[in-house]
């Protein structure tokens, strides 16, 4: 909403106060101020005649003109070509400064003097917008009444300051001059001109009916106006929409705009001659009904629509557009103007559907002040008589279904104080209410309030309340923390959120956040046994095919970060992210927490050392076991060879899938050599799992375990067995024999080369054995010893390397 | 006799003195103390004196051996320092070098500044609360008194999944389903982070996916002076305390009365500049009282009961507080931004 001070100081007296104090005080009491800017940034232009106009002898675009400015006549060479003898024009003089910085010097112009020059309203600071059809292309030619040598700018209106308000969508009563002038008369404490008289007193027209068939119009007047002579508006009523950003038109609809503006109701005016009868009927459009709209365009119309109707065909769809076939042209002698009240979710509605938003439908969908419906259509007739000497019908056409309630709003000042928490007096309340012109009662500490129209806003003691601390001023506030006394950690999950990340860090991963909307042609992308039967959570209007799935897993996105940082030359790259897949389940959105990691490049390096590490699946096996062992859960996970169903992205033969208590609940493994060409990144290592049983198992606290005082024994096992068997089959197998003795099975080889057969493979084990009671006989080791190796022979065909 | 030995003694410590290997000095030990050594030879000869003589034969000859043995372990100890000392010259780095170094993990810029938010709160008695991303529309926009065709939900352009599943626009309906399960029994006092979306083209100050945490406290004497104390402190927490707030009147649908809530500019700390459009303050949450119709849609008595609550988003403070000029860095993960920042 943009605010022109001239014209709120025709209702509020703000003299003695800058434009950017103003907007300050607005903006601390409810109204943000965005912008303060003059109308016009031009100096030193005045209107000037035209006496004169040759062709320049040396161009032919060039017009040499004679011009009055009132206290000289002067030359000036002009390059419009609608430039003409006897026209009014601005004119910058020498010395004038025009927005963008411009100065207007002497000049010659081909051996032409030229002192100043022939303006468009653009070069004053006016959008092209605003300017009349016929003077976009040239110069602006003004009313031949226009005084000759007065200040043009003055004379435009365009002396003016603006304030760009940004509105919040309760405040509907600040969308007109008058109700602005009643803030800003709260905030600065003074009284406030009505344009308007009290009660009007009318008659009913018996010529001319109004007739409402539909609960979605509770108010309808409509006047008759004749012998209306259609033109351009006087300067200052153009001025006055341009500087709310209204396009002049013609009078009579420049003036239902005008009226739009000061008093914040939308009104229509049809051509009365267009009408097909002498009524009016406001219903609900019929199915299949169509209108054309004044923009030209068909329209398809739903009985949820509010229609203007002339008893036959719609005219108008209510507080929305008029229609083409009532529309005001240069031949409309006869006018209906509507001033009415819709249901604002009604236009609402439509306008969403139609995608027209407008002035009007803005106004109606935010409630317009019933009572000042009828002081709006009079306010045009008074304007339009004034303008254009049009022949008014005193008597009104009108249905009106509104029940005058009066809203009150009963409030204690105790109830007050008990909010805000600091303490008012009765008359500090009182000071606000009057300042905000409402009309009130105290008796024994208890407010009553009678809640003007104009401020459908106020439902509640609560809007009373916000109302009360925005005038009286926020920072009179106390300061105080809240008494109330709670105790707070983090919950389980939380906690181990925190722990798994601790570990990701200090393992040196770097955690990333990507986004949950993605691509649906990515959906099978790393996709596991856990995912691949999983359906989409689809959105029904994104805003394009690259976002409009949810992401099912997380490995995708990663694998992109790690593309777009290895493309910069980053090829040491360790990432992981915490965050949600989502899915439906018979129809129902689910959501799991899911970890997700990708690992590229070099661990850590020493150049001048020549030492380095480089990931590799084990490497990112241990952060995965490391991320367990820290919520003590590593008993719980293994590690299960990926089998045939893996998914094309993953390496067949060096991907795993991470078990919890034997059930899959996630991925590790190499990007499928194909893969990592086609997404251009380095050899990358990846894995993801659903974090939900994890971070709902209960966690066990440690118990203290005895140290042993006795000596370990150490016995060193190599076999030889088939190749696909794998080492956490064969170290289960000597754990299940070693008793309770053996307190560790560690690999210390493997070997398949030479002197080994083919399809064979050579492992050793080291077995550790203590007990905490005594020391270890070599006969007791040995016994355990001989157990474990006929266990291994019996069921692997085992041989023994001696 | 005693002579000789006396001697004797007098040629080994200058041997023992002037012998530079431990090799050397053990070829001494065998020639002195050995078996066939002078002392040894002595010793030999006592047999055949008388008492008195051999008794101080005795003492001299045994003198003598402990003096040279003494001579003998000093010069080895010192050899062998020597020795040491030489190999420690010989060990020399130069301390200067590069480590070898494997790099911490970074978290996340938002993470960091939830985290922080977090920990602030907690210390005050906040619980955090939890909800689902994918919302129902009740809980999103109804329970927040903003029913269906509601204008202000066109502040909040939704991303439907169906006609009423979305994706939660703010994270308000972690509060409403909080105050749900307390059955209309206070006190409440949490904060909600988490995942929002909102239905907006991706540019340098919008992003379709972007953090929030809320706050709600419930209780029976909460005002709204206990918020301007409770944001102040946190502000003064994050932004530092020579920072000042101001409350603004605003409006949202959950609050009344609503008011938004600046902080004095970083850069010219209140009295104007580009970065505040020369206000002088920046705006960094929404926050006001609690509605009394969500206060009773989430079964609370709002004659017995108010509140207050607080939106605020990590992303926008983050960037306040580091001067980042484009939102999508936040999602783009180029490491080189995402490295450089480390909370305290």
């Amino acid at each position: 909403m943009l605010l022109p001070l001239k014209w709120l100081k025709s209702y509020v007296d703000i003299s003695g106060i800058s434009a950017n104090d103003l907007a300050k005080k607005i903006t601390l009491s409810g109204i943000e101020v965005e912008r303060v800017y003059p109308m016009s940034k031009a100096t030193n232009c005045v209107i000037g005649h035209v006496l004169e106009k040759t062709k320049h002898p040396q161009a032919d675009k060039l017009s040499v003109c004679q011009v009055d400015l009132g206290s000289e006549v002067t030359q000036i060479v002009c390059g419009a070509q609608n430039v003409d003898k006897g026209q009014k024009v601005v004119v910058s003089k020498v010395g004038a400064t025009l927005p963008g910085g411009v100065k207007i010097k002497k000049a010659k112009l081909r051996g032409e003097e030229s002192n100043g020059m022939i303006c468009s309203l653009k070069e004053l600071g006016i959008e092209n917008k605003f300017i009349p059809q016929e003077f976009q292309n040239g110069i602006t030619v003004l009313d031949e009444k226009a005084p000759v040598g007065v200040d043009a700018i003055e004379y435009l209106g365009f002396n003016d300051t603006i304030l760009e308000l940004s509105l919040t969508p309760n405040r509907s009563d600040c969308l007109s001059m008058l109700g602005i002038a009643y803030e800003v008369s709260a905030i600065i404490d003074k009284d406030i001109n009505k344009p308007y008289g009290e009660k009007i007193a009318y008659s009913i027209n018996p010529n001319f009916k109004v007739k409402i068939n539909s609960d979605d119009c509770p108010l309808y007047y409509a006047k008759t106006i004749k012998n209306v002579k259609i033109k351009r508006s006087p300067e200052w009523l153009q001025s006055a929409l341009i500087s709310c950003g209204i396009r002049p038109i013609n009078n009579v609809v420049d003036v239902t705009n005008y009226v739009m503006l000061e008093l914040g109701q939308p009104l229509h005016a049809f051509d009365f001659k267009k009408l097909n009868s002498d009524e009016i009927i406001v219903r609900n459009a019929f199915k299949n009904e169509t209108i054309v709209t004044l923009d030209n365009i068909k329209r398809e119309l739903l009985p949820t629509d509010l229609v203007i109707t002339d008893g036959k065909k719609p005219i108008a769809i209510a507080g929305v557009m008029g229609g083409q076939n009532t529309e005001i042209d240069e031949n409309t002698c006869d006018v209906v103007l509507e001033s009415a009240v819709f249901n604002p979710l009604t236009v609402r509605k439509t306008y969403t559907r139609l995608g027209l938003r407008s002035e009007s439908s803005i106004r109606f969908e935010k409630k317009v002040d019933p009572e000042r419906t009828i002081y709006a259509l009079n306010r045009a007739c008074q304007l339009l008589v004034e303008l254009v000497d049009a022949e008014i019908d005193d008597k009104l056409s009108v249905e009106n279904n509104i029940n005058d309630k009066i809203n009150s709003i009963e409030i204690k000042l105790e109830k007050i104080n008990r909010v805000l928490g600091i303490t008012l007096s009765d008359e500090d309340v009182s000071l606000v209410f009057r300042k905000l012109k409402f009309d009130y009662k105290l008796s024994k500490g208890t407010f009553v309030v009678i809640i003007p129209s104009r401020r459908p806003d106020i439902m509640i003691a609560e809007d009373l309340i916000e109302e009360i601390i925005r005038i009286y001023g926020y920072d009179k506030l106390n300061k105080t923390l809240p008494q109330t006394n709670t105790v707070a950690s983090l919950s389980e999950n939380q906690l181990k959120i925190r722990k798994i990340k601790s570990v990701l860090l200090a393992q040196g991963l770097n955690e990333v956040m990507t986004y949950s909307l993605t691509n649906p042609k990515y959906f099978n992308r790393f996709s596991h046994h856990e995912v691949n039967s999983l359906l989409p959570v689809k959105l029904s209007m994104p805003i394009s095919e690259e976002r409009s799935f949810m992401r099912p897993g997380l490995i995708h996105s990663l694998v992109e970060v790690m593309s777009y940082n290895n493309a910069r030359k980053n090829n040491n790259v360790f990432l992981f992210e915490l965050g949600k897949r989502y899915y439906l389940n018979q129809g129902e959105p689910c959501e799991n927490m899911v970890l997700a990691g990708a690992c590229s490049g070099v661990i850590v390096e020493n150049k001048w050392q020549k030492k380095k590490e480089v990931c590799d699946f084990y490497y990112v096996k241990a952060i995965i076991e490391q991320v367990f062992e820290k919520m003590s859960l590593d008993k719980q996970i293994s590690f299960a060879q990926a089998d045939k169903s893996v998914g094309a992205d993953f390496h067949p033969s060096r991907s795993a899938y991470i078990l919890y208590k034997n059930k899959e609940i996630g991925i590790i493994g190499q990007i499928h050599p194909n893969s990592q060409r086609e997404y251009d990144i380095n050899e990358t290592y990846v894995f993801e799992i659903i974090l939900d049983q994890v971070l709902d198992a209960k966690l066990e606290e440690n118990k203290f375990k005895a140290i042993s005082k006795y000596p370990t024994v150490t016995r060193d096992i190599a076999i030889v067995v088939d190749k696909d068997i794998t080492v956490s089959t064969l170290s289960q197998a000597i754990a299940s024999k070693g008793g309770r003795n053996l307190k560790s099975v560690q690999v210390f080889d493997v070997y398949n080369g030479k002197n080994v057969d083919k399809g064979k493979k050579s492992i050793a084990f080291s077995l550790m054995f203590e007990n905490v009671e005594r020391t270890l006989t070599d006969n007791d080791v040995n016994k355990i010893y001989d157990k474990v190796v006929k266990h291994l022979e019996d069921s692997f065909n085992a041989i023994l390397r001696k | 006799m005693l002579k000789q030995l006396k001697s004797i003694c007098e040629i080994a410590l200058k041997d023992i003195e002037e012998c530079q290997e431990i090799k050397q000095l053990n070829e001494l030990r065998v020639k002195y103390l050995g078996k066939k050594g002078p002392i040894q030879e002595a010793m030999k000869m006592m047999k055949d004196l008388d008492t008195e003589a051999r008794k101080e034969l005795g003492l001299v000859s045994n003198e003598t051996k402990f003096t040279i043995s003494t001579a003998i372990e000093n010069k080895q100890k010192e050899l062998e320092n020597l020795v040491i000392e030489e190999q420690l010259k010989n060990d020399f780095i130069d301390v200067t070098l590069p480590s070898r170094k494997r790099a911490l993990g970074q978290a996340h810029l938002t993470n960091q500044i939830i985290t922080e938010i977090e920990d602030l709160f907690i210390g005050m008695g906040y619980s955090i609360a939890e909800g689902p991303e994918i919302e129902t529309d009740h809980y999103n926009f109804e329970m927040l008194n903003l029913p269906k065709g509601h204008p202000a939900r066109d502040m909040q352009d939704s991303f439907y999944i169906t006609e009423e599943l979305l994706l939660r626009t703010h994270t308000s309906p972690v509060q409403a389903r909080t105050m749900l399960k307390q059955g209309g029994k206070g006190p409440v006092k949490i904060i909600c982070p988490g995942k929002v979306y909102r239905r907006d083209d991706d540019d340098a100050t919008h992003s379709h996916q972007f953090f929030q945490i809320e706050g709600l406290v419930i209780d029976k004497n909460i005002t709204m002076s206990d918020l301007k104390g409770t944001l102040e402190y946190f502000v003064k927490k994050i932004f530092g305390e020579n920072r000042e707030i101001r409350f603004r009147p605003s409006f949202f649908p959950f609050t009344e009365p609503s008011v938004e809530v600046d902080v004095t500019c970083a850069k010219c700390s209140g009295s104007g500049c580009s970065m505040c459009k020369n206000s002088g303050y920046i705006e960094i949450l929404g926050a006001g009282m609690v509605h009394p119709d969500v206060l009773k849609m989430g079964g609370f008595d709002p004659e017995v009961y108010q509140g207050f609550a607080f939106g605020m988003g990590p992303e926008r403070i983050a960037i306040l507080k580091y001067g980042i000029d484009d939102i999508r860095q936040f999602y783009t993960n180029d490491l080189r931004f995402n490295n450089q920042f480390n909370l305290k």
